[in-house]
């Protein structure tokens, strides 16, 4: 550009780096400072996770692998709290797996958020927390076949054979669903080969961070997923079918009001872009 | 000071690092990332440690001694640090070669015959030709973008033509992933916006 004059399109390109971020702070904290509490849009897949979530018999027993570490737990927070407090308000016996060692913190942040004694649910009975247990997919297949083979003690350290629930629930025969709350892209493909491909007839529902809903929608539509939420919107739906809108439902308002300045942008970059060059300055 | 507003504060002093890249590479924002990975790497080893202790140790000492042999093979993986280095190779084919084998038997039945014949399944079924329709619209690009792949055989004519619409469809589909990670983007700095507020809020006394 030396020694040439700048056109508007040249101007329009060249808008800082900090004057964008700037722009979208400002729309996150409008929510943050005063909610606003739009409505969440519930799509098929969260509505099919409402669904089957509900045909879990009272009183049965499913296993959670939990694999979201920090970086997108806020994602998906509003939905694991809002699925564990669902679960325990129908005295669903709940096994939590962390299958990532940064999945300790944040499954146990979950569960204390969710407040167990609030339901009246107790340790070891109702739910138990296994911690980390390493090996991904094997111990995924290793967790189908018999928890006591694979797991000795639980996160406190509790031998599992004096743990109450672990004396009753040990392998796929005894879990209604499996709950999967997973982190990347391709981290639930070990849930379908290793449960799904095995033992089809325990329904598989899932939550993960919104950027991974391509790869997962071909699941939910061939049926390996019954359900799934998808970032804080879908988490969103879950929260507002207990009644209890929070977590994910303040981040869905952040997102789509941080989103109007980022289309806007997004929009005002590419008239710029085919601007500069159809008017013959690349 | 309670420990509350100690944590919100450090949490905002965290998030405001990170958030200074927006800006340029500073050294706040260095401080902050080298904390975050060193403090990353010793969790994730402390929690790995104690992981070789309760599926290991532990049960090796209640009387499971055949888990002696991958404990003594873990061990062996270390021999790569060693003047020896050709004994981690052992442990090493070992995990992937049982790897495979776990990944192979499920992949055929949950992702390949599973996603087809969900497809012929739901051409077959569906209760309305939208359904159908998109259907067979995924199936023809899925084929498209497997075209592309193919690299014996030159993109050209009508080959080349569908070869070029599976690309074009992989693109799409790239583009969406793009733009619902940028959604992610958005939550994790909507929560540290917020953790800021909050922090701020909590030092005038204002409830949050």
């Amino acid at each position: 550009m030396a020694g040439k004059e700048k056109t508007v399109w040249d101007r329009l390109l060249d808008v800082p780096q900090w004057a964008v971020a700037v722009a979208v702070f400002i729309f996150l904290i409008i929510p943050i400072l005063r909610p606003l509490g739009l409505p969440v849009p519930v799509g098929r897949p969260a509505a099919d996770y409402i669904t089957w979530i509900q045909k879990i018999p009272p009183g049965s027993n499913v296993l959670f692998f939990q694999e979201m570490s920090g970086s997108g737990w806020d994602e998906i927070k509003g939905g694991f709290t809002s699925t564990l407090k669902y679960l325990w308000s129908k005295k669903i016996n709940v096994v939590l797996v962390a299958v990532y060692a940064d999945a300790v913190p944040t499954t146990l942040w979950g569960i204390d958020y969710a407040n167990p004694s609030r339901f009246g649910v107790k340790y070891g009975e109702n739910y138990v927390f296994l911690g980390y247990i390493p090996g991904e997919e094997v111990m995924v297949a290793a967790l189908r076949d018999s928890i006591s083979k694979a797991v000795s003690v639980d996160y406190l350290g509790t031998p599992i054979d004096k743990v109450p629930l672990l004396q009753k629930v040990d392998s796929y025969k005894d879990f209604s669903a499996i709950i999967v709350a997973f982190s990347t892209g391709t981290s639930m493909d070990k849930y379908v080969r290793q449960w799904y491909a095995t033992h089809p007839e325990i329904p598989q529902l899932w939550m993960t961070a919104s950027g991974n809903e391509m790869s997962t929608v071909s699941y939910w539509v061939g049926g390996m997923a019954k359900g799934y939420l998808s970032g804080p919107t879908g988490c969103a739906a879950m929260e507002v079918f207990i009644g209890e809108p929070g977590l994910a439902a303040k981040i869905t308002d952040m997102k789509n009001l941080a989103s109007i300045p980022t289309l806007v942008l997004v929009a005002i970059g590419n008239i710029a872009y085919w601007g500069r060059r159809l008017s013959g300055r690349r | 000071m309670s420990w509350t507003l100690f944590w919100l504060g450090w949490s905002s002093f965290v998030a405001v690092g990170i958030m200074t890249l927006v800006w340029r590479e500073n050294p706040y924002y260095r401080l902050i990332e080298h904390i975050i990975i060193g403090a990353g790497c010793a969790h994730s080893l402390m929690y790995g440690l104690l992981a070789v202790k309760t599926t290991g140790l532990d049960a090796i000492a209640a009387g499971r001694l055949q888990l002696i042999i991958p404990l003594f093979l873990a061990i062996l993986t270390f021999g790569r640090m060693t003047p020896w280095g050709w004994i981690a190779r052992y442990p090493t084919a070992l995990l992937t070669a049982i790897g495979i084998g776990i990944l192979v038997g499920g992949a055929l039945e949950g992702q390949i015959v599973g996603q087809i014949r969900a497809i012929g399944v739901e051409v077959f079924t569906a209760k309305d030709p939208y359904t159908t329709a998109s259907t067979v619209f995924a199936g023809i690009s899925t084929l498209c973008a497997i075209m592309y792949f193919i690299y014996t055989r030159e993109h050209r004519g009508v080959y080349g033509g569908l070869a070029r619409y599976g690309r074009i469809i992989m693109m799409a589909g790239l583009g969406i992933s793009w733009g619902m990670e940028f959604g992610w983007f958005i939550t994790a700095l909507g929560t540290w916006t917020e953790n800021v507020v909050n922090f701020i809020r909590a030092l005038m006394g204002i409830p949050y």
